[in-house]
């Protein structure tokens, strides 16, 4: 019992990560009908800029919560404009495009990205710097970090915090409309670009604030760090229904304890190997996934 | 108050208007018939700026609207009902008419709503329902109800009839009726020939992208050519 409530601590923390870095796809993909495989590359530079932040600050403050919230948001507010950046450049000049070549922009931008952080942070990994020193708790034997605590709490409020967003928010409603149909919120005076700019905005940082909870728990960062996080925050948007932010965070959740169920009590070998063979079963038996309302009607 | 002059519009090799020149009056309703693929919806879409014609100007209020961006022309006080009603299904009724008023202020949004329910009380019934469980007239009520939010001076309907139950099409009409007497002006898009010259001070007529004919609606309700044409007499 014990363990089990162990792994499932571990995998819930592991699976809001999933789930932070998964919104970002969904949101995206749901203004757009388009997957920026360039996100799980904002994922890493989200983390990077935390590195470089922290060296900015270090003395200044000194470590603890403070600081950790400090580079989170700086770390956020970059990775933000970043999305945006990508989206003005590379992504609505060819919004028109046929789908082939979305996707191929899409793979592009990815590339680049991966190889300009090479050159400009180098290949090596890096050391990030241990803002929290890892405290260790007990509670009945289940043991946890006050990482992953931070984890957990940063991860719901900023889920909570998008959702009121959307749901209760002129802008957030606006949102919604342009995934419904892009010309009907246009003839509502809604500048759709706007809103679209928005939602990368929005996306990426949750993506970065992905990279800096990972990072304070395991301090390797490097640039090729978004690759297999992005892959699988990917499967998680899928799993939950691409296009569904409900969707996003459940999916994200269910492949963290899968993860951390499949190398708690079978073998560590597999771990990665879940968030494919899910993909597979979930494009076999149910390709909308599992919030997912199939194809959305367009008038 | 709008003025099409001379307008063409091509989709591809597809010539959907040739020429176009149509005047709208304040205060008016017109009516533009046609057949099906006759060119009415380009029409529209033109003046709400979701297509760019190549040639011709669209002059709305003394300023040229042709190639100002749909949301900017949409501020300037143009509402478009389009084909199909396309409200926006994954969000509840009450949500879709305060996207209708998206340009405008809280207290403009609640007056707003209330002239909504008071021209089609169903809407009230239905406010937290999601938009996408209506029945077809009911979204078409939401439609028009959501275009007024924006407190338009220049409604754009188009085929608001389509598919619809007629009991309902009788209230839709009768909505449309009410809005223009409140003093906005209407260009109504139809099929229904019947219906539309019924309801509307003055018609013109388009064939493939062409205006054939422009009169009062009540004379060319008498017109033989129209009678045999669009009202399946003769
Ligand atoms: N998006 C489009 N792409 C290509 N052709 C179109 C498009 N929309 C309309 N058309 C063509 O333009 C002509 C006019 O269409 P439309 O304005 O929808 O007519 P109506 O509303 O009178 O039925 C038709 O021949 C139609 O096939
Ligand atoms: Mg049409």
């Amino acid at each position: 019992m014990t363990a089990f409530l162990q792994q499932l601590l571990n995998g819930l923390s592991l699976g809001s990560i999933y789930a932070l870095v998964a919104l970002g796809y969904t949101m995206v993909y749901g203004v757009l009908r388009l997957i920026n495989f360039a996100h799980g590359d904002v994922y890493m530079l989200g983390a990077f800029a935390g590195y470089y932040a922290s060296k900015l600050l270090h003395g200044r403050l000194n470590g603890g919560l403070p600081e950790a919230a400090v580079i989170l948001v700086v770390s956020m507010i970059a990775c933000a404009l970043v999305g945006m950046l990508i989206e003005r450049l590379a992504y609505r000049p060819v919004r028109r495009a046929s789908r082939l070549t979305l996707l191929i922009v899409a793979i592009g931008v990815s590339l680049l990205i991966e190889n300009l952080a090479q050159i400009f942070f180098g290949a090596d990994p890096k050391f990030f710097p241990q803002i929290l020193p890892e405290r260790m708790f007990e509670w009945r034997g289940v043991l946890f970090t006050n990482q992953q605590i931070l984890v957990l709490a940063t991860a719901v409020l900023l889920m909570a915090a998008l959702t009121l967003f959307i749901r209760r928010t002129r802008t957030g409603k606006a949102m919604r409309a342009v995934a419904h149909n892009p010309d009907a919120a246009r003839l509502m005076g809604i500048n759709v670009n706007s809103i679209i700019s928005l939602t990368f905005a929005l996306g990426s940082a949750l993506a970065a604030a992905g990279g800096i909870l990972v990072s304070l728990n395991q301090p390797s960062i490097d640039p090729l760090m978004g690759l297999m996080t992005g892959i699988k925050a990917f499967v998680a948007a899928v799993l939950g229904g691409i296009g569904s932010i409900p969707g996003a965070v459940l999916g994200g959740l269910i492949l963290g304890l899968a993860e951390t169920f499949v190398a708690g009590y079978g073998s560590s070998t597999y771990r990665d190997a879940i968030a494919f063979f899910i993909l597979i079963i979930i494009l076999l038996c149910k390709p909308e996934g599992l919030l997912g309302k199939g194809q959305v009607e367009k008038v | 108050m709008l003025s099409l002059r001379n307008l063409s519009c091509r989709y591809g090799a597809v010539q959907a208007l040739t020429d176009v020149h149509l005047d709208v009056h304040p205060g008016e309703v017109v009516t533009l018939i046609g057949a099906n693929g006759a060119g009415k919806s380009t029409a529209l879409k033109s003046v709400a700026g979701l297509v760019h014609p190549q040639s011709g100007d669209i002059v709305f209020e003394g300023r040229s609207i042709l190639r100002r961006q749909a949301h900017k022309i949409a501020a300037m006080g143009i509402a478009l009902v389009p084909e199909g009603r396309a409200i926006f299904a994954n969000l509840t009724v009450l949500e879709n008419l305060e996207m209708g008023g998206y340009l405008r202020t809280r207290t403009q949004i609640r007056d707003g709503l209330e002239e909504a329910f008071a021209l089609f009380p169903r809407l009230r019934e239905r406010i937290r329902q999601s938009a996408g469980t209506l029945s077809g007239g009911e979204q078409q009520m939401l439609a028009i109800g959501r275009a007024l939010m924006a407190r338009p001076r220049l409604l754009l309907l188009d085929e608001p009839s389509l598919g619809i139950a007629p009991l309902l099409v009788k209230a839709i009409y009768a909505g449309i009726d009410a809005i223009n007497r409140t003093g906005t002006t209407v260009l109504v898009v139809e099929q229904n020939a019947h219906l539309a010259l019924r309801h509307s001070h003055r018609a013109y007529v388009l064939e493939t992208g062409r205006i054939v004919t422009e009169a009062p609606s009540a004379e060319l309700a008498d017109d033989p050519r129209v009678r045999e044409a669009y009202l399946g007499e003769g």
